[in-house]
């Protein structure tokens, strides 16, 4: 694998507040990357920086062994797709689509078989005629996708690209980008605050806090091995209790737990915590019970739904759990 | 017998080829040097982003018409005016003169219709446009101008209607020109009122109120008009085979300083020069070839006009502040039902278009016949009362806009605790409206200032200068356009003059400095 993208050092400020920190960033040709932040992590700064519509205050960018770092977007090889569409409204899709190759200087015959190649693959053949308002948001943003994808860029970059659609076409455009990222072997970097979208789709996750890259890998091994307390709060959910309710001197200041990996008992054994239920939600799959351990709030999913009264004494057999030192993971423990 | 003899002056009218064909010119040239003019400055101001050009370039569109037709008089004139040294040449004999007045007065509104339209697009679609790598004048052409299309047709319709109604410079040249040569319909029909032929009159303003409304119409229908729901007809437009044929750069900046500085020139030069004219002594004026700056400055001319003006100036002043009274007392609670209670419904907005829209010459006869019977006419009544005819609608338009974005919780919980609508409207929503109010204000005051066909229909004296006995009610726009203008060649009381009419609006327009951006919807390009 060679890296197509890489990030040097890359500051960017707004003012005095820094957005951007980054001391390296390699991206792997060919994969699906998603960066996940909450709001303020400098994501779309980041994309807005590789893109060129944003400059970074200094560092390197580099696409493919050349230094992009000045070069303005259109000399950078990169296909956009914007949160809000920005499709051209007052064009027909052909005409948006065909807007990057007209730039280019195409001959009308070649443009046109691009288009309609590019149609068919989006499945908008019928659509292409039409004005953007006159399409679904999916819709609009697979014409986007069209048109970003269409001068075969060497980077395929997202903006929060289905944050606007609602819940059922999100899922099914998140599936269709990645079987489409796989299909043209495009590299993509993909911008989201939606965790579960992130795990969904992602080859490599790229976690930003406070402008830094704070951890990056797959889904799974981010999930499993965060490798700080915020990475390991921000994907999933987490229990964190002090050390001192442990009764634990390892030198840990808290310990983390995914509320999956623990056991609920009835009655008290070596190595367990008491807690009173404070109340139980039923989902279906599962049922999610809330327990208060000396005045923290746990929550524990029991894939048995079973039920327990308000106040019931019961019993934590914690199974694995991350141990915290200054913020950072220091071990993993596996108990069972 | 006596319709008859109406229908022969239709008939055999000698003049009324040559005032259809100066009319038809009008309409033409006029709207299309416009929109040419408009897009590139639009451009330009966009580019630059600098208010103080922005202020500069739109000075024209508020002064007073009959001032820059006066100043454009003594800019052209080949043995007195500047164009002795750089284009010496019989400007009193083409209508083309009428043209560039025409041009220099409802450019800036076209063009700060465009460059609103041009600022509305969403900086994601400039984004889009980035990585597509498009820009300069390919962008101009690919995206930006097909995307203010709504706006461009809007200043098109305006100015379309603003030149086919043109009367003011004609008026102002009247006595200078050789007879009728540059006259349109507007002032033809004006010219057979005076004469007493009002049954011909009457005819010709059928006649342009069939033009005007079916201008209007076009007009409401770029402005209400909700896109169409049906696909385009062809897959690609030609318009973007075409436009993508226009180099992908962006035009280097000397070349936008150049074309910015020509078109100052254009814009300030008539008001330079009534300047330094104003303050040359009486024999500098008439010299030849002229002087340009005076060694000797003399406000000799400025006594003058105040001194004999004052009496106009009181008029203007007095109809200028109860016509912004009514309008604003009528117009904005108006615009606030109409935006908020959909009163009168769609018809009544399409209505306020339509007034809005017809030349004010339109009204002039039957305004005249109303005014007569209450026996108004010659009094700062008549103007008062009817000056709102063409204000009103400006004013509701504005503020209509406006409440359209008003907060709705607010009046609710006035009326929660238990005020009725109107105690709501004038004890909170007035008070909380004062950048519409303003806006509204500063609008129906300088439309009011800089009124002509209107006073010269409804008043025949100056103001007899007795509060008590009030008499008379001639505007300074008639002191300009007629005492001065036609029955004189006071050129130095008239440029001073004249510098003094522009006081008031560039004073207000430097006021509204920063609220400019909201009334980009509503042009004031109307006479």
């Amino acid at each position: 694998m060679t890296e197509i993208l890489v990030l040097e050092n890359v500051v960017k400020k707004f003012g005095k507040v820094i957005a951007l920190n980054v001391d390296r960033l390699g991206i792997e040709e060919g994969t699906y990357n998603v960066i996940l932040g909450p709001s303020g992590a400098g994501k779309s700064t980041m994309l807005r920086v590789v893109a060129g519509l944003d400059y970074p205050d200094s560092g390197k960018i580099i696409l493919e062994g050349n230094d992009i770092t000045n070069k303005p977007p259109w000399e950078r090889d990169i296909g956009f797709v914007f949160q809000n569409y920005a499709l051209y409204p007052h064009l027909t899709i052909y005409d948006n689509i065909a807007m990057p190759l007209r730039v280019k200087g195409l001959k009308e015959e070649e443009i046109k078989q691009k288009v309609t190649e590019v149609l068919k693959i989006m499945g908008l053949e019928e659509h292409i005629n039409k004005y953007p308002r006159q399409l679904s948001g999916g819709q609009q943003q697979r014409v986007a996708l069209a048109r970003a994808i269409i001068k075969r860029p060497k980077l395929l970059l997202l903006d929060e690209p289905l944050s606007n659609l609602d819940a059922k076409v999100r899922i099914e455009l998140r599936s269709y980008l990645k079987s489409l990222q796989r299909q043209l072997k495009i590299t993509a970097l993909h911008v989201t605050h939606d965790q579960s979208e992130a795990m969904a789709i992602a080859d490599n996750l790229i976690i930003l806090h406070d402008g830094a890259v704070e951890q990056i890998g797959s889904p799974k091994d981010v999930y499993e091995n965060p490798k700080t307390m915020f990475v390991a709060t921000f994907i999933g959910m987490l229990n964190v209790l002090p050390s001192s309710i442990l009764k634990l001197n390892d030198g840990f200041d808290a310990l983390g737990f995914r509320p999956e990996n623990v056991d609920i008992l009835e009655n008290k054994e070596e190595g367990t915590i008491e807690g009173d239920v404070k109340y139980v939600e039923f989902q279906g799959d599962e049922t999610i019970i809330y327990v208060d351990v000396e005045n923290n709030s746990i929550r524990i999913k029991d894939r048995e739904n079973r039920f327990f009264e308000t106040g019931k004494k019961i019993y934590l057999k914690i199974k694995k759990a991350f141990a915290f030192k200054d913020g950072k993971v220091l071990k993993v423990i596996e108990l069972a | 017998m006596g319709r008859m003899v109406q229908l022969s002056h239709y008939i055999v009218d000698p003049f009324f080829g040559l005032v259809f064909k100066n009319t038809i010119f009008y309409m033409v040239t006029v709207p299309f040097i416009d929109i040419a003019l408009a897009i590139p400055l639009a451009a330009i101001l966009k580019r630059t982003d600098s208010k103080v050009l922005l202020l500069l370039i739109l000075l024209p569109a508020f002064i007073p018409f009959v001032t820059a037709a006066v100043a454009w008089e003594l800019v052209l004139n080949p043995f007195y005016g500047p164009v002795y040294y750089f284009a010496r040449f019989n400007w009193f004999r083409t209508i083309w003169m009428i043209v560039i007045m025409d041009v220099w007065e409802s450019l800036p509104m076209s063009a700060l219709f465009l460059y609103a339209g041009l600022k509305s697009i969403p900086p994601e679609i400039e984004e889009a446009a980035k990585v597509d790598g498009v820009r300069g004048i390919k962008k101009l052409m690919q995206v930006d101008l097909p995307y203010i299309l709504p706006n461009i047709l809007m200043a098109l319709v305006l100015a379309l209607i603003f030149a086919t109604f043109t009367f003011d410079p004609i008026f102002v040249t009247q006595g200078e020109v050789p007879p009728m040569s540059n006259v349109d319909l507007a002032y033809y029909s004006y010219q057979q009122f005076f004469t007493g032929l009002i049954g011909y009159a009457a005819v010709l303003i059928i006649i342009m109120s069939a033009m005007s409304t079916v201008m209007s119409y076009a007009f409401v229908r770029v402005l209400r008009g909700s896109p169409s729901n049906r696909p385009a007809k062809r897959t690609t437009s030609r318009w973007q085979k075409f436009a993508s044929r226009f180099p992908n750069f962006e035009v280097p900046r000397p070349a936008v300083w150049i074309a910015t500085i020509i078109y100052l020139i254009f814009f300030l030069f008539p008001m330079v020069w009534i300047f330094l004219e104003s303050i040359k002594t009486s024999a500098q004026i008439f010299e030849i070839p002229p002087v340009i700056v005076t060694t000797t400055p003399s406000i000799s001319h400025y006594v003058s006009a105040v001194v004999q003006g004052m009496p106009f100036l009181i008029s203007s002043l007095i109809t200028a502040v109860g016509v912004m009274l009514i309008t604003i007392l009528i117009g904005t609670p108006a615009a606030f039902a109409m935006s908020r209670y959909n009163f009168g419904g769609d018809k009544l907005l399409i209505y306020v278009l339509f007034v809005y829209t017809l030349p004010s010459i339109i009204f002039m006869l039957p305004l005249y016949e109303i005014m007569n019977a209450l026996h108004l006419i010659n009094t700062f009544w008549a103007l008062i009362i009817t000056y709102p005819v063409f204000v009103l609608p400006v004013v509701i338009w504005l503020s209509y806009n406006f409440y359209k974005n008003f907060p709705k919780h607010i009046d609710e919980a006035a009326q929660v605790d238990g005020m009725n609508l109107v105690s709501a409207f004038f004890k909170v929503i007035l008070p909380m409206s004062i950048d519409g109010v303003m806006i509204a204000v500063l609008y129906s005051f300088i439309i009011s200032w800089g009124a002509l066909i209107f006073p010269l229909v409804l008043t025949y004296s100056p103001f007899s200068m007795n509060l008590a006995a009030p008499y008379g009610a001639q505007t300074y726009s008639i002191f300009i356009g007629a005492t001065l203008g036609h029955e004189s060649v006071h050129y130095g009381s008239l440029a001073a003059a004249s510098v003094i009419s522009l006081i008031p609006p560039a004073i207000l327009l430097y006021i509204m400095r920063d609220r400019l951006e909201r009334m980009y919807r509503v042009g004031g390009t109307k006479g």
